[in-house]
């Protein structure tokens, strides 16, 4: 799927709305804005939408920042979907409003950037098959 | 239609999420508002803010938010300073520390350059909170004393036993229940020297909850009893709400359930009745571990649901801390039974609940799901048993 840039970051941003629930999905947060971040290990999510999703860490983990401060921050579970395709993964929270995609679930997707053109393609990792060869006698 | 007004329809509209803090603030930068804004408005805003504070706290903090932008158009530093203290206020409240530190900080430093000497004491007392309350008490003594200094030199008698007290809070936190005590029998002395009851029924409990925590609950409770009637005599009802929850946790330290129950059950009945959602919000949680306690889960579980719907309602991030705390603690029993585990679980997912294993699996995300479906969404710790603790890089810049 293509989609362009987010021109109200100087310069252009990747950005991509998602929905985020809890595991059970008793509640639900539509349209987050979550900027793509290679950089990143692991998915950030606004700590409102956790806060209003009301779900619980499950541990404690040290997180290394832009200063390479190692800061300790609550680890969350959540459902994630994103491009029409659901990932239940782990999460921290940051206190700005956007989030961002890491590379926990960016590695699972092929993304083309046309930059000239502030667009970029995201399509899900395709499994070459093995073509099948029959030798005739 | 007058500012203040204004403000107060702003802030409605914030609460009624038609608009954001930030679309308002840009709104009380706007021309047409900035040319209303004298500096006796920005006192009463301020003032307003306060008496909000432990009613309505996020009223409180999103007008604090207001009134401080507000007093930047107004080029007097001290109004600016006074503004960003009441907002570092507001925002104790909530339990922003970081931001009510930075406020403070803000404050201080113009106070300091104006040599306000009683302003840079408050202040000075503020910061000791927010440290206090992030348990840097090293850090919280050093603000205390310098206000204890400010308040001595301008002979701010009550202003003096009020830091004593604090300081004896700080000795109290770090298990100095000897010092503490000395602490709080001197602010006690000056209280009732001038004449001060509501500060002498502080110093009362703060004496009690030392023989608490010394395990001398029967003492505890007679001070406790004292700085009750103090409360009641004077009209303090928050001071009122305090004696009766710490009469309450006595109660529970003996085991004595039942009595327990009855004053957290008044404390509940108080708080509701003084529109002190914040209050409340903490005597349901305390509510629910009584409930624990008494091994009721089910019943335990609902007040602490409960109590975490009107932290959130409220803006609170208390709930998050108790909740770091529980995680934690969790934390604790797992590190404690590591060695037990590695042997019959090694590279398998644990859950770990009141400091039991409560479940196993290969999958993190089953697991989990699994306990919040028999459960509900409880503070559970679920670590990989056998994996070194690795450090999540997030190199991009954002704030927390």
């Amino acid at each position: 799927m293509e989609y362009l840039y987010d021109n109200e970051f100087q310069p252009p941003a990747l950005v991509l709305n998602i929905d985020v629930s809890d595991l059970l999905q008793e509640r639900r947060i539509e349209k987050v804005s979550c900027k793509i971040d290679t950089g990143a290990d692991m998915t950030v999510i606004s700590e409102n939408v956790v806060a209003s999703l009301k779900l619980t860490p499950i541990k404690i983990i040290p997180v290394r920042d832009y200063y390479g401060k190692i800061i300790e921050q609550e680890l969350y579970l959540a459902k994630l979907l994103l491009l029409n395709c659901e990932f239940n993964v782990e999460i921290i929270t940051t206190a700005e409003k956007i989030g961002f995609i890491g590379r926990d679930i960016l590695n699972q997707w092929v993304i083309l950037l046309d930059s000239p053109r502030k667009r970029f393609n995201m399509t899900k990792k395709a499994w070459k098959l093995w073509n099948l060869l029959i030798v005739k006698r | 239609m007058d500012i203040i007004e204004i403000f107060l329809n702003l802030v409605d509209k914030i609460e009624k999420k038609e608009i954001l803090l930030d679309e308002a603030i840009k709104e009380v930068e706007s021309q047409k508002i900035k040319d209303l804004i004298e500096r006796e408005n920005i006192f009463k805003l301020n003032d307003l803010t306060n008496s909000f504070a432990n009613q309505f706290p996020i009223k409180a903090y999103y007008l604090a938010s207001l009134t401080y932008e507000a007093s930047k158009a107004i080029e007097e530093r001290d109004l600016k300073a006074y503004s960003a203290f009441r907002l570092g206020h507001s925002s104790c409240f909530l339990a922003k520390y970081k931001e009510a530190m930075e406020l403070f900080e803000e404050a201080l430093q113009i106070f300091e350059s104006l040599n306000n000497r009683q302003a840079i004491g408050v202040v000075s007392g503020g910061l000791g909170n927010v440290y206090f309350s992030l348990g840097e008490y090293q850090k919280a003594m050093d603000y205390y004393n310098k206000a204890l200094e400010i308040a001595r030199e301008i002979g701010d008698r009550q202003g003096e036993g009020s830091e004593l007290g604090n300081l004896g809070n700080v000795y109290s936190s770090l298990g100095e229940y000897q010092k503490a005590m000395d602490y709080y029998n001197k602010a006690l002395e000056i209280a009732r020297e001038v004449g001060d009851r509501q500060g002498e029924g502080s110093q009362l409990g703060n004496l009690g909850n030392v023989y608490s925590s010394l395990g001398e609950y029967q003492k505890a409770m007679d001070y406790y009893n004292k700085a009750l009637e103090i409360a009641r005599e004077v009209g303090d009802k928050k001071g009122v709400v305090c004696s009766l929850n710490n009469i309450a946790s006595a109660y529970l330290s003996l085991e004595k359930y039942q009595e327990a129950e009855e004053y957290l059950k008044e404390v509940a009945m108080t708080t509701k009745k003084m529109g002190d959602k914040l209050g409340f919000a903490i005597v349901i949680a305390n509510l629910g571990s009584l409930y624990e306690r008494k091994a009721n889960f089910q019943e335990a579980i609902k007040n602490y649901l409960k109590a975490s719907l009107i932290f959130k309602g409220i803006g609170s991030h208390l709930f998050e801390k108790i909740l770091k705390k529980a995680i934690l603690k969790e934390k604790e029993a797992f590190l404690k039974m590591e060695n037990e585990l590695l042997k019959k679980y090694s590279g398998k997912f644990v859950a770990i609940l009141n400091g039991e294993l409560i479940g196993v699996s290969e999958d993190e995300i089953k697991l989990a799901i699994k306990i919040y479906k028999e459960r509900g969404y409880v503070p559970v710790y679920i670590e990989k048993v056998g994996e070194k603790e690795r450090i999540v890089e997030i190199p991009s810049p954002r704030r927390g």
